[in-house]
């Protein structure tokens, strides 16, 4: 057993390292390992990638036809509606105010009217259904004459009315009535030719924190990798033009002619460690619609669209061209929060703040990476500071 | 990089979390020890580099299955000694393992050891067959009954122990001719 122990002993002891090559390889074998691990998360995110795309042109669908929707029924478009109502009184040649209301409700009805929005009111001019038990409730009694026989509305004549389809009801021609006489209060004025309230155009600038969203972005935020993301800042610049649609929506949209995206990192390359700054710049197109909340803050929610203007690598002192390496155009969406600042009488400045993300990779890919393999989308954090001149 | 800076746990922790950094420093800490193991199966440095690697890998591949219920240096030397035998056998210098009847020579007491470093030794363990080599390594170093030797290489416990002494008996012939 001596020799065991003895054998034991040397091969314990053993104090020679083996070489450098040894450590490499294990290395190469434990990076080949991530490559594929990569392959295979990309792989199964691409197949889930459909799902997202469905999702995300439905929730565009419905946010259209939510938009749409606001748009039509909002008081803005009662003086379409008004001018409509105007164009067709050809119910009658009675004169609304020959109406007889036997019992005087209408009379209390139209009075009624005058308190009320211009929401109910639209909803009753809606209403086109002739029904006789509707006039029974303004006091027209069937058959019967008038007190002062000024108008007689008797049966024959309802059902002649009913007969001939008479596109408003005695209702409407209460609610028309109404509308003629409300008082035009200042805070409902709009624009009867476009139904808006104001237009403005304006100047608008953004110092932006912008981020490429990709994995070496990501990996370069971890402490111990070898490569180091920056934060990285940039400029917008561009103009807008908006609408104030009622007291509470704004619709906008803006072109900047310059709008940039930018990522610096920290890096080894060719053996040097550099600092490398990718450029991406856009001509962009955004459309915004603004909650207001209260009398000085508002929500924003929108889209962007970027046609490419030039992707660029510097790197140091020197400069790559990476046009072919980038798509040509880039979309997303907006989310922010303003303040407008009134001043004078027809200017407004607007400081806010907003988060843009892409939804497309805008990585297409090179002769060594595939573009699924470097998935890239562009996202910021913008300081948004506007000045805007009210046209009306 | 100071491999001492970092305690086991930390490392252990790191290589869980497949950080190249701590993958370095648990591979140097034992990479001259596992080295020595992969020498006595291997008899050359080309073949025993090779077990290393792979044995690594394996090693920094399967670490988060690790649960602490050992050591973790037995867990790579189990894992070392295991990816040994399987080169070997995948080199096919198993398969010819038989029964050879070898009579057991324990050196005596009084027989002096020669005073040999690992470099040197190699060239004799190279001289090994490569059954009686894995067997000899297997019950001498690591500890195995033949039995469980026997297991392990597929062959039957007479095999193992004929193996075993036929691998002592020529070191010990070796060694003898050793100044």
């Amino acid at each position: 057993m001596k020799l065991d122990k003895w054998y034991k002993s040397i091969v314990e002891a053993n104090t020679e390292a083996p070489p450098e090559a040894v450590w490499e390889g294990i290395q190469n074998a434990l990076d080949i390992d991530l490559v594929w691990s990569k392959i295979e998360s990309d792989l199964s995110v691409n197949k889930k990638k459909p799902i997202y795309a469905r999702l995300a042109v439905a929730a565009s669908i419905v946010l259209a036809l939510a938009l749409g929707g606001l748009l039509l029924y909002q008081p803005w478009n009662i003086s379409s509606q008004s001018q409509l109502v105007e164009s067709s009184v050809n119910y009658d040649e009675t004169p609304s105010s020959e109406l007889l209301y036997s019992d005087g409700e209408g009379a209390k009805d139209i009075h009624s009217l005058e308190g009320t929005g211009p929401n109910q009111i639209a909803d009753v001019t809606r209403s086109t259904q002739f029904d006789a038990e509707e006039i029974d409730e303004y006091g027209v009694q069937p058959g019967k004459s008038s007190v002062d026989g000024q108008v007689d509305v008797g049966l024959e004549r309802i059902e002649m009315l009913a007969a001939s389809y008479v596109p408003f009801t005695l209702s409407e021609r209460v609610a028309v009535d109404a509308i003629a006489e409300l008082p035009v209060e200042e805070e409902d004025y709009y624009d009867k030719t476009t139904g808006l309230r104001s237009v403005y155009v304006g100047l608008t600038g953004h110092l932006a924190n912008t981020w490429l969203l990709s994995s070496k972005t990501f990996m370069g935020l971890q402490p111990d990798d070898l490569t180091n993301t920056n934060i990285t800042f940039a400029s917008n610049v561009g103009v807008q033009l908006g609408a104030e649609v009622n007291p509470s929506l704004k619709l906008q949209t803006e072109f900047l002619w310059l709008s940039q995206n930018r990522q610096q990192y920290n890096e080894y390359l060719n053996g040097k460690y550099v600092t490398s700054m990718l450029e991406l710049d856009y001509y962009t197109i955004s459309l915004q619609t603004k909650y207001r909340l209260s009398s000085n803050h508002s929500l924003m929610l929108g889209g962007y669209f970027g046609l490419m203007k030039t992707a660029r690598q510097s790197v140091d002192e020197a400069v790559f061209v990476l046009d072919t390496e980038y798509g040509n155009y880039d979309y997303g969406l907006i989310l922010g929060y303003e303040y407008p600042i009134p001043f004078g009488s027809k200017f407004t400045f607007t400081p806010g703040v907003f988060a843009k993300v892409g939804l497309t990779n805008v990585f297409t890919g090179n002769e060594l990476i595939p573009f699924y393999l470097n998935k890239t989308q562009n996202a910021s954090v913008n300081l948004t500071f506007s000045v805007a001149y009210n046209i009306f | 990089m100071s491999i001492e800076l970092y305690n086991e746990e930390e490392v252990l922790q790191g290589c869980q979390q497949e950080n190249r950094r701590c993958q370095e420093i648990l591979y140097r800490r034992f990479a001259a020890k596992m080295y020595g193991i992969c020498l006595s199966y291997a008899g050359d440095r080309a073949l025993a580099q090779d077990m290393l690697q792979e044995a690594f890998v394996k090693v920094f591949r399967s670490i988060k299955d690790f649960r602490g219920d050992g050591s973790l240096e037995g867990w790579v030397r189990r894992i070392v000694v295991r990816t040994a035998i399987d080169l070997l056998r995948q080199r096919q210098s198993l398969e010819k393992l038989e029964k050879e009847e070898f009579y057991s020579e324990s050196l005596t007491q009084n027989e002096a050891l020669p005073n040999l470093q690992m470099g040197e030794m190699i060239s004799y363990i190279n001289k090994l067959p490569d059954g009686a080599r894995v067997v000899f390594n297997l019950f001498a170093v690591e500890g195995y009954t033949h039995r469980e030797i026997a297991e392990q290489l597929n062959i039957s416990e007479g095999t193992s122990k004929s193996q075993y002494n036929r691998a002592r008996t020529l070191l010990k012939d070796w060694l003898g001719k050793v100044d």
